[in-house]
């Protein structure tokens, strides 16, 4: 693991439980357990893939780190970038998060829906800095204009409201509105997912650009493997609000420790199909939330499975350089990674 | 192609307010509705100047009198500026009844802006300036004479006035109270939207005119017609606004988790920021949909009450307080024209309809 | 083997006030028995549309103005025809007896075509009880077996459950359920795997595999997703702007590939192959304006490998034949050959 220093944001057993209540008096009868113990890092300019299935939390967890929602537990540490100390933003009050909101930014999944559709972009790009009070006048101006450069638009798009413009076009404006304070870390949920394939590859091609550019870094939370693998440095994978596997990208994709990695990556469809090898077909559904299965939440549906995972969760271990996978047997298995399946994502 | 591209220009550097007007613009009635709207409105305003007889002067020669027919062709087919015959009251022997029979040979031309009853125009200044008329002693009664020889077609313009007046000060005494309840309830949540919700639906429960009723009866009948006037607006608001504060509420919980509202708190704003520049903006055509609407409800409702006895009274005319003298059969069987205040009320809710319908289906495609 | 269902020059038009949009512009391929025809387009690219006009529920303002949607019908004396159902009325009997017997069609949203205060059951038997004589309590068996066939848990339960209680991905099934009940020989799947998750969208194309090969339906598989196509296409159509870019067997496609919209679509998606972190090829500028009616190429301007050449604008589309069962649209190709 890297030492805590070097980590610009670094969240430790982050736990967020949903209460469900029920009844005329709104009695609490259970949990949803959406994220339970979490932890991983990522270090300044680099880009962290976050992926999983619908249920596995991964929404929350960047919901957290932005401080829409309040952790049930666990820690959220950030270092902000003028040299002082580390600040746990799960701890923090209200009042001091805003000073520190600018250093982390989100882009969102719905290109419709994350832009104001009363707000010309010129007032969509100058909020955070009308906000924060940054510029006015010219240097607000001035400041606008190379924000809406730098994702590849031009200036008269200024003048334009969101229904002007195209899917693409839309999300190349949040993430304009996402880089007017020149945040650290940018946390995109999604970003591509609503979008065509040509402009999915647009907006990828913008990110990393961008990313050169500004040296920011990116928590990309994503259910596309193949975009994952694509342009993350490293991946966390998460499995009904806990970590599986978490690894960089070339270690995890050779060789998978986790066998939901292993069947999640044989199960993205591929445009080879002279590659596809033996697809490993899951039975039933992503365990729900509500219900989670004791011991290790995968074990209903694994097919390695042994009595001793349905009794005790598994702890998240260093199995490889870097690599750490929360299973008991992944020592002993022996699971097929891409490019031996030829998975051809 | 250059025609494509000027189009799409336009369209593109439209902000939310021109589009929803062009596709306003695309419906006849709600055309035909927003100009009745600013005819009766124009109307009201200027109702001293528009009537040719103040609304209480009684002219006792002409009691119960028909409407005035207005000729361009005279006894000898003649073609003439328009013109009113002369009449005379003549008791009919047999019935008992009077009736009014034309007096050859008098004509009285109409003319314009001549001078005739004073006035205080909106209590501020004096004139007696009118837009049409004609010379004493001729009489010029295009709605006829109600049964104190008063001119029906004046009243009917004074009453428009009052009932116009009510609907839109009733409405926006509503719309704060339901913009600011339904806030509260709305982007707050928690115990206070409890609090106010259940207070909603006790006020619901009630039904309305009964209720109306109860408020209009504990007024001190020896009230002077102001006090009056101002309380029933009251009243009708204090039972009107739980529809915009529901619709206010409904419209903030939903739209306090959009994504752009989220942006917002993360890029910093505050709740006042995020309250008039991201959340109001985004409803504020319902709002005025709503409001349009419900115009005409409370002017139908103040209508009702002052009909039967319970609003306004005489001496404030409005247009319910007219209909009152219409309410026996008699009146009704001898002396129609005493019902054309109804027409008004017609034209005034339908006109409020038309607009309120149009506006709805402009807002509603670009509202995202 | 003839095909059991043939579109020949397919044009429908959506009458706008803003104008005409040519959302299908002269379509025409054949699907036969037990194959599995992908359609895939991006948005905008009509390829929703072609399955709806086959079922005839093109939302107004569309309509079909040419072209002819041909189903074979094979009678019981041993004859058969082909029957056009571009002329039918689209509401009247025998359309409506066609539809849910011979074509059915399954959506992305499953939730959205389920009634929501209905069984399960009570809208799978429907389909049955419309198009043949069964009692009530065969109608039930049917379903019941039905929805075990699809993979459903405690099927003899679930019928009397509603929608809501289930999954994305069991009502998915509870969908093919009801749309194969029937036995049609057309099954038009209309983006099903979309919403749903990796793992279990693997499960939903296995099915729709293992139930072709039982029920020996033909499929018409519309998607987005060139991967989710290539798995399970026999054939795949590729649709940019209302027309028929390029039409090819699955692998023929996919490994060498003549339109050049298919090579940038294929070049833009991130493979095993792509150096990781670089740039992605993209197709710089963006569809044509949807009311103009465009004589030549749609992809003319965004084409890479075109060099400017006026016969891509001027002259008029026309799919060509370039080997066994490959066709193209692209002028500059046909030259070559």
């Amino acid at each position: 693991m890297v030492s805590d220093s070097e980590l610009l944001l670094e969240v430790t057993d982050l736990k967020k439980y949903f209460p469900v209540q029920k009844g005329v008096f709104r009695k609490v009868v259970g949990h949803i357990k959406a994220v339970d113990g979490v932890s991983f890092g990522i270090k300044e300019g680099e880009t962290l893939g976050l992926v999983g299935e619908s249920g596995c939390g991964k929404t929350t967890v960047g919901r957290m780190i932005m401080g829409a929602y309040r952790p049930t537990g666990g820690s959220i540490w950030f270092q902000p970038p003028n040299g002082a100390t580390r600040v746990d933003l799960a701890a923090i009050e209200p009042s001091k998060m805003k000073p520190l909101r600018r250093h982390i930014q989100m882009v969102f999944q719905d290109p419709f829906a994350s832009l104001n559709p009363r707000m010309t972009v010129r007032e969509i790009l100058a909020e955070p800095l009308v906000v924060n009070r940054i510029a006015r006048g010219r240097d607000l101006e001035d400041r606008v204009r190379s924000l809406i450069d730098l994702v590849g638009l031009k200036v008269q798009h200024l003048n334009r409201y969101p229904h002007a413009f195209s899917g693409g076009q839309r999300q190349r404006i949040s993430i304009a509105r996402a880089l007017a304070l020149y945040p650290r870390l940018l946390v995109a949920d999604e970003p591509t997912s609503a979008l065509d394939v040509s402009v999915q590859a647009q907006i990828v091609n913008l990110a990393l650009e961008i990313q050169e550019q500004l040296g920011l870094a990116y928590l990309f939370i994503s259910h596309d493997l193949g975009l994952i693998r694509h342009i993350s440095q490293r991946i966390v994978l998460m499995y009904v609000g806990r970590v599986v596997e978490y690894a960089p990208a070339q270690s995890l994709f050779d060789r998978p420790r986790h066998p939901y990695t292993e069947a999640l990556m044989s199960n993205v469809p591929s445009t080879r199909p002279e590659l596809v090898g033996r697809k490993i077909i899951l039975k039933g559904d992503p365990a729900d939330p509500m219900n989670v299965p004791s011991g290790c939440p995968f074990h209903p549906r694994c097919l390695y499975a042994q009595q001793l995972c349905s009794q005790v969760v598994p702890p998240l271990l260093e199995v490889d350089a870097g690599h750490l996978v929360a299973c008991h047997f992944s020592g002993s298995l022996n699971l097929t990674g891409c490019d031996a399946l030829g998975c051809a994502i | 192609m250059t025609q494509v591209r000027q189009k799409e220009d336009k369209y593109l550097n439209a902000s939310t307010r021109q589009l929803v007007w062009w596709g306003y613009k695309k419906h006849l009635l709600a055309m035909v509705g927003l100009v009745a709207i600013l005819g009766l409105y124009l109307t009201a305003m200027f109702c001293e100047f528009l009537a040719p007889y103040d609304k209480d002067i009684r002219h006792f020669d002409f009691i119960y009198s028909p409407p005035s027919k207005i000729r361009i062709i005279d006894e000898l087919g003649g073609l003439q500026r328009p013109f009113v015959m002369g009449r005379d009251m003549v008791m009919d022997m047999e019935t008992q009844a009077m009736r009014y029979e034309e007096v050859s040979g008098i004509r009285y031309p109409i003319r314009f802006l001549l001078r005739g009853d004073p006035y205080v125009f909106w209590g501020l200044w004096k004139s007696d300036l009118h837009l049409f008329g004609v010379d004493a002693p001729g009489k010029i009664f295009i709605f006829g004479t109600d049964r104190m020889g008063r001119d029906m077609f004046s009243r009917c313009l004074y009453g428009s006035r009052i009932s116009l007046s009510i609907g839109m000060l009733g409405v926006l005494l509503s719309l704060v109270l339901g913009l600011v309840l339904g806030g509260v309830s709305g982007y707050f949540g928690g115990w206070s939207d409890g609090i106010i919700q259940r207070t909603i639906e006790v006020i619901r429960c009630f039904p309305s005119i009964p209720l109306w009723m109860g408020l209009s009866a504990a007024m001190p009948p020896h009230w002077p017609a102001m006090k009056v006037y101002f309380t029933i607006t009251i009243i009708l608001s204090l039972v009107g606004w739980t529809d915009l504060a529901r619709m206010v509420r409904g419209k903030l919980m939903s739209l306090r988790n959009e994504e752009f509202v989220l942006a917002a708190r993360f890029a910093g704003a505050g709740h006042a920021r995020i309250i008039f520049r991201h959340l109001l903006p985004s409803f504020t055509s319902h709002i005025i949909v709503t409001v349009t609407l419900a115009i005409p409800g409370m002017i139908l409702a103040e209508t009702a009450l002052s009909f039967l006895g319970i609003g306004l009274r005489p001496p404030i005319t409005s247009l319910g307080v007219l209909l009152k003298e219409a309410q026996n059969i008699t009146t009704i069987a001898l002396y129609p024209w005493l019902l054309i205040p109804v027409l008004f009320v017609i034209a005034i809710v339908l006109s409020f309809n038309f607009v309120g319908d149009g506006l709805r289906d402009a807002v509603d495609p670009y509202s995202r | 083997m003839p095909p059991i269902l043939t579109v020949e020059n397919l044009r429908v038009h959506f009458f706008l006030d803003e104008g005409v949009v040519r959302a299908v512009d002269d379509v025409s391929f054949s699907v036969e028995a037990g194959k599995t025809l992908g359609i895939v387009g991006e948005s905008g690219s009509g390829k929703s549309v072609i399955g709806q006009s086959i079922l005839r529920i093109i939302p107004s303002p569309g309509r079909i103005v040419n072209g002819k949607i041909l189903l074979r019908i094979e009678e019981e004396n041993g004859s058969s025809g082909n029957l056009d159902l571009v002329p039918l009325a689209p509401h009247g009997r025998l359309v409506r007896s066609i539809r849910g017997r011979d074509l059915t069609m399954i959506f992305q949203e499953p939730m959205n075509s389920f009634s929501p205060v209905h069984t399960i059951g009570s809208q799978i038997m429907e389909a049955l009880r419309i198009h043949s004589d069964v009692s009530a309590a065969e109608a039930r068996n049917r379903a019941i077996e039905m929805l075990g066939r699809v993979g459903i848990p405690s099927p003899e339960n679930r019928i009397d459950g509603y929608p809501h209680q289930l999954s994305g991905g069991m009502r998915q099934r509870a969908m093919i359920a009801m749309a194969l009940i029937c036995n049609p020989r057309i099954l038009i799947a209309d983006e099903p795997t979309t919403a749903l998750d990796v793992t279990i969208q693997a499960q939903i194309l296995e099915l729709l595999k293992e139930l072709q090969q039982e029920f020996g339906m033909a499929i018409l598989f519309v998607s987005h997703n060139l991967g989710v196509i290539s798995e399970i296409s026999d054939d795949v159509l590729v649709v940019y702007f209302g027309r028929v870019m390029e039409h090819a067997p699955v692998d023929v496609l996919f490994n060498e590939p003549l339109h050049p919209y298919t090579k940038a679509l294929l070049r833009s998606v991130p493979g095993i192959d792509t150096p990781v972190r670089s740039h992605l090829a993209t197709i710089e500028g963006t569809l044509p304006d949807p009311y103009a009616d465009i004589v030549g190429c749609p992809f003319f301007g965004r084409c890479t490998e075109c060099g400017g050449e006026t016969i891509c604008r001027d002259d008029p589309y026309e799919l060509t034949k370039v080997a066994d069962r490959h066709y193209v649209a692209c002028p500059r190709m046909c030259i070559k050959t």
